[in-house]
């Protein structure tokens, strides 16, 4: 097992959050925030000690883009990686995504199993078995 | 012919040659010679000098000598009379027995007179030039000093002219024969022209007799003259002429005659049968017949007569011919002239050949006529000609507009009439040529257009002619208007084009553009023509526009398309679809290119439209999947085998989301063949009751599940409509109500007739359904959009409640197939209102 590290999950699908939540702590054995919107985890990730956020894009309210400049202009949440999770995957959405000061996108539908090693690779964690 | 009456003249010289051997027993005479002169008017008479008659004794024999050619000459000259001539003859010696001496004695002082009445000059005179009796003669000179008797002819004539005597004394001397001599002589600077003649009288004396022929010879000049002038007269007019004598038979032609007749002049006149076949055989009877009456009748008679030349060809002979009469009225002689008009004739021919081409073609023009017309002072206009295409262009005789030129004016129109008019006073006043369009009225009452062209001339007497063509140009009017109708098309049609067309130099300057190219860029037509269309491109597009040019300039392309972007006058940026091609003159150099443009903007939204709409579905079908595929693979690595609540929860969340997936679809689709139409409701007549209450069933359950009290007022009336459709539209706003409403809330439905009174036209029966909740109530700016795919109020709620976000789209678009109107209204903390109005269509349409 690797260190105990503990991500923000952001998204307002309650059913996500909840797979989500248990790839990670089941196979990644990693420890796990869960916010349903966009404040909610802007709130969090200003004052929890967090190793990585991995929000989603669609959300009512606050989406993604506007939760990622409200990080960003926390001196202490715009020290935090972000992972974006999404459903939209087509050209014209991934354009946008380029101007995202993110460490990575993870496309949904994803791997239960292996989510974790996805977002260990694209922050550089080494993984021990 | 013993006499001759009109014989006025006559001059003999009897030569009588006493050869003293000859005449056996006559007295020898001391000359060889005895000249005889005689001269007389209408009568005899002997002349015999004084000096002869003493020598002759008697018994001379006469022998006629006859008159030599040159005294026949001088005879005619001086007497005037006609060619003919008829000599008699006449021995003026009675006897040669009578006594000569007694006889002469007798007539000497007769003899003297005649003698001195002579014109001649005579001279009597010695071998050695010394004159020894002189008879003077006024034609001579006789004051020339030492011309006298005694004198010497070397001292009064000229040494020349004395050496030619004298010679010619020597010689008659000599011969004793007659010396004859004529030669010109200058006395006293008269000339003279002398005949002299010079006669041996015994061994030293000579006679001389010297006549003047000074005026002979200036007769016989004016004679030649005459003669010459009338032959080249006659060669020049070429006139033949010729008589007949009818008693002799006698014919005589001149030479132009023979020529005329192709007969050779040196031959004898021909006779009329030699003549006849000469004659074309058309023109034989007539020519005989003609010349019969003429002998029988005495009438005169002009002929023109065809002629067959040796050679075979053909002349023309121009005949007259003029009977003579005797006392008595008979015809004597035929007399008459030919001419030669060969060459009139075919002028004449050639002239009515030209003519009647000129008739031909004026008759035969398909859609005219040639006129002439002529203005004479005095007179006025009318027309001289006027061919036969009138009556086929105008429906008027030619005839009538010989007759009346106002006749043409009568199917014209005045103000053309009125311009035609002037155009001929000024033709008429400069010469200048007339050409003119003018309108006519057909006899079929149509408006034909003609095309009147002629050109003026003067004549020397004053008139003034117009040759001219008018043709008809009706098709071509037409075809002139189609074509501008044609290019008034084609104006507009780029003028009001709905897409920019502009031309464009090679070097990319606007040569033309047309209205919505100014709009879309906005500039002025005269801004936009100062500029070249890479001033005015967006500078990331400019390359690939130039590199276009350039290909189509260079021929690799014939056209070529992109989507580009210009910059306008005011600074904002239009996309635009560009597709330009060029345009090449007739030898292939390229004039300009012609560009369409096509503002894209509505294009391009949407298109984003388009790709918005496909990413927010192929999001919203992920959403539901990534919670299936993360529940199941959870759920596969049996990490939850021993945890069976957890399991448990994972499978739920993937049959919901299974669920929901399906409604999804299901939404799509009837969506997507709602707008595509390829679902037509099928409209029935419904109770509005029992729909509302097939509604109210199918929520029902969801209500009681969330606390949420259904109230209905359902309505007894028939509609006709498509049921199903309409349930399904009162249970999506129902649904919504109850997701929305708080628990213990009430959701109402209800149903009421009404009318409204549209703008225009007459009022409308509907039927208006509410469905009323008690919920949060929708933001203001929202109430609009939430009729729109995929435009929840809130996203999350959606999917919390199980919405698809597609179920208002798809009321909105079965009430609009039933022609009718859905709304919402609401207020925020209070609840919402969903109203849908249905028309109420006519008794007549129900089933």
């Amino acid at each position: 097992m690797i260190d105990h590290k503990r991500i923000l999950i952001v998204d307002d699908e309650e059913d996500i959050r909840d797979v989500v939540r248990v790839s990670l702590e089941e196979f990644g054995g990693w420890q796990t925030i869960t916010a349903a919107s966009g404040f909610e985890g802007l709130q969090i990730a200003k004052t929890a000690v967090l190793d990585a956020i991995l929000m989603d894009i669609s959300m009512p309210d606050m989406d993604g883009f506007q939760l990622c400049a409200a990080l960003q202009s926390d001196p202490h949440a715009q020290q935090i990686p972000v992972i974006v999770l999404t459903a939209k995957v087509l050209p014209s959405d991934r354009q946008q995504f380029a101007a995202l000061a993110v460490a990575g996108v993870i496309t949904k539908p994803f791997d239960p199993v292996i989510i974790w090693q996805q977002v260990a690779e694209i922050l550089g964690w080494s993984i021990e078995q | 012919m013993a006499t001759q009456p009109d014989l006025s003249w006559l001059a003999h010289l009897l030569m009588f040659n006493c050869d003293t051997g000859n005449s056996a027993g006559f007295l020898p005479v001391e000359v060889g010679w005895v000249v005889l002169l005689a001269a007389a008017s209408g009568s005899i008479a002997a002349l015999i000098t004084d000096w002869i008659a003493p020598k002759l004794r008697s018994g001379i024999e006469p022998r006629l000598a006859g008159c030599d050619q040159s005294h026949q000459d001088q005879a005619r000259a001086e007497s005037g009379c006609r060619p003919e001539y008829q000599s008699i003859y006449q021995s003026i010696y009675q006897s040669k027995y009578q006594s000569a001496e007694a006889a002469l004695q007798q007539s000497e002082t007769l003899n003297r007179a005649i003698l001195s009445a002579l014109p001649d000059l005579i001279i009597r005179m010695r071998r050695d030039g010394t004159y020894l009796e002189i008879k003077h003669a006024t034609a001579f000179p006789s004051q020339l000093p030492h011309f006298e008797v005694g004198g010497n002819i070397r001292n009064v004539l000229p040494s020349e002219s004395a050496q030619r005597y004298l010679a010619a004394t020597d010689k008659a001397l000599q011969t004793g024969e007659i010396q004859i001599y004529e030669f010109p002589l200058r006395v006293q600077d008269q000339p003279l022209w002398q005949e002299a003649r010079v006669l041996p009288l015994h061994a030293d004396e000579v006679l001389i007799v010297v006549r003047d022929l000074t005026q002979r010879q200036r007769t016989e000049e004016a004679l030649r003259r005459s003669e010459s002038q009338l032959s080249m007269a006659q060669r020049v007019a070429q006139v033949g002429n010729w008589e007949l004598d009818l008693l002799t038979q006698a014919r005589t032609w001149s030479e132009a005659t023979f020529y005329h007749w192709g007969m050779d002049p040196s031959q004898p006149e021909p006779s009329l049968a030699e003549l006849l076949p000469r004659v074309h055989p058309d023109d034989r009877a007539l020519f005989q017949q003609s010349r019969q009456q003429a002998i029988e009748t005495g009438l005169a008679y002009s002929l023109d007569l065809r002629v067959i030349h040796p050679d075979g060809s053909l002349r023309y002979l121009e005949l007259r011919t003029e009977p003579i009469l005797d006392e008595q009225g008979e015809v004597v002689k035929l007399v008459g002239i030919s001419l030669d008009i060969t060459h009139r004739k075919q002028t004449e021919q050639a002239l009515q050949e030209r003519e009647a081409m000129l008739r031909a073609i004026g008759d035969n023009l398909p859609k005219g006529f040639i006129y002439q017309r002529v203005y004479e002072p005095g007179k006025g206009s009318y027309y001289s000609y006027v061919s036969a295409g009138i009556e086929r262009l105008l429906g008027i005789k030619p005839e009538a507009v010989l007759a009346d030129s106002k006749a043409i004016r009568t199917v014209g129109f005045a103000e053309d009439l009125a311009l035609a008019d002037r155009v001929v006073r000024e033709s008429l006043q400069n010469l200048s040529p007339i050409e003119l369009q003018m309108r006519n009225r057909t006899p079929q009452g149509e408006i034909q257009w003609s095309s009147i062209r002629s050109r003026p001339r003067r004549l020397a007497d004053g008139r003034t002619v117009w040759d001219g063509v008018e043709v008809d140009i009706t098709d071509l009017k037409r075809t002139e208007a189609a074509l501008r109708a044609s290019e008034q098309l084609f104006r507009s049609a780029f003028d009001d084009a709905p897409i920019g067309i502009s031309l464009i130099s090679p070097t990319g300057q606007f040569v033309k553009v047309n209205a919505y190219y100014c709009r879309l860029l906005g500039y002025s037509e005269a801004e936009l023509l100062n500029l070249c269309f890479q001033e005015i491109t967006d500078p990331a597009d400019r390359e690939a526009d130039l590199e276009g040019l350039r290909q189509l300039l260079a021929g690799e392309i014939q056209s070529f398309q992109m989507q580009k972007r210009f910059i306008t006058k005011q600074g904002t940026t239009v996309p635009v679809y560009l597709n330009a091609a060029l345009v090449r003159d007739q030898n292939g150099q390229p004039l300009y290119s012609v560009g369409h443009i096509q503002d894209i903007r509505d294009r391009l939204k949407v298109e984003r439209m388009k790709d918005e709409f496909i990413s927010v579905v192929s999001h919203e079908l992920r959403t539901p999947l990534t919670s299936i595929r993360g529940a199941l693979g959870i759920l596969e690595t049996g990490v939850f085998d021993q945890r069976p609540a957890q399991a448990q929860h994972m499978l739920k969340i993937a049959i919901n989301n299974s669920d929901r997936l399906v409604r999804l679809v299901d939404d799509i689709l009837s969506l997507e063949r709602l707008v595509s139409g390829k679902v037509t409701l099928v409209m029935e007549s419904c109770q509005v009751a029992e729909l509302m209450q097939q509604a109210i069933d199918s929520v029902q359950s969801l209500a009681d599940q969330a606390g949420i009290v259904l109230s209905m007022q359902p309505l007894e009336t028939e509609l006709r409509a498509a049921p199903d459709a309409i349930i399904q539209t009162l249970t999506n706003l129902l649904s919504n109500a109850i997701k929305f409403s708080m628990p213990g809330g009430t959701v109402w439905l209800v149903a009421e007739p009404q009318w409204i009174e549209p703008a225009e036209g007459d009022p409308v029966s509907e039927i208006l359904f509410t469905v009323k909740d008690q919920g949060r109530g929708i933001p203001s700016d929202k109430l609009e959009i939430i009729f729109e795919q995929f435009q929840q109020v809130d996203v999350s709620d959606s999917r919390r409640k199980g919405g698809t976000g597609l179920g208002l789209a798809i009321c909105k678009k079965i009430v609009q197939q039933h022609d009718g109107r859905i709304w919402v209204e609401s207020q925020l903390g209070k609840g919402s209102q969903f109203y849908f109005a249905l028309p109420v269509v006519g008794s007549h349409d129900r089933p």
